[in-house]
């Protein structure tokens, strides 16, 4: 797990993915998501059971682009 | 031949003495015995007319007691038959609606029990071909072909937005 601490009032970012990602790839995410990456809290969590993908949780919200999320959903 | 006198005098007396003791003692009883029979047989023709006469009377009011029986016999038996073929129909109506409610109900049923196990399949079917694809991605996606989903992922987030 990596972490870009700057102060514990910041919010987290938290991206789960099967393989591990870097510093700048969090910040891309974050930026892409039009978050200042600054101003975050950014953690990348090894899932083993996510295929193929990531998933991003930021204050609840949750953005799952895994395969198989999309595999869940058309099961649904 | 000599005529006496006499004698034809007295025959005619002995013959008015035996015609007056006939005719008394005879002729009268018999007379009446004739009328009294002769009456009889007239109360007994009487009597028979009036009975014919009572028996006719009897006849019709028989006939017509009878007619008015059957009149009222048959309206009773056309009463009941309507009655019948009225209570008849309504049962016939009563059943057909029932077994179309039935039909309309196990109809409903076998359809909702149809849709549940169609609904069944389609998700043990997705669930099969999605565990089958699980397993098929996570035994043969290399790290290289996932770094390469995740960073196509990181180019697309610019049209995801989380609220701040």
């Amino acid at each position: 797990m990596k972490a870009n601490t700057f102060g514990s009032a910041n919010p987290t970012l938290v991206v789960e993915s099967v393989i591990p990602l870097s510093d700048a790839e969090l910040r891309q995410i974050s930026l892409n998501l039009g978050l200042d990456p600054n101003q975050l809290t950014l953690v990348n969590q090894k899932t083993a059971s996510l295929i193929g993908g990531m998933r991003i949780s930021y204050q609840g919200q949750v953005l799952d682009l895994s395969l198989e999320n999309k595999l869940n959903r058309i099961r649904e | 031949m000599e005529i006496l006198f006499p004698q034809i005098l007295f025959q005619i007396v002995n013959f008015g003495i035996i015609v007056a003791v006939l005719y008394k003692f005879l002729y009268k009883p018999i007379l009446k015995i004739l009328d009294q029979r002769s009456q009889k047989v007239s109360q007994g023709l009487q009597a028979a007319e009036a009975n014919l006469k009572a028996q006719e009377e009897l006849d019709d009011k028989v006939k017509s007691e009878l007619k008015q029986a059957q009149s009222e016999a048959s309206k009773v038996v056309k009463s009941a038959k309507t009655d019948a073929e009225k209570q008849a129909q309504e049962i016939l109506a009563k059943a057909r609606e029932e077994a179309g409610t039935i039909v309309a109900k196990e109809r409903a049923s076998m359809e909702a029990s149809f849709a549940q196990e169609k609904k069944q399949m389609e998700a043990d079917f997705a669930a099969m071909v999605t565990q089958t694809t699980k397993e098929l991605l996570a035994t043969y996606l290399t790290d290289s072909e996932q770094k390469k989903i995740i960073d196509h992922q990181i180019k697309d987030l610019k049209n995801y937005h989380f609220q701040a």
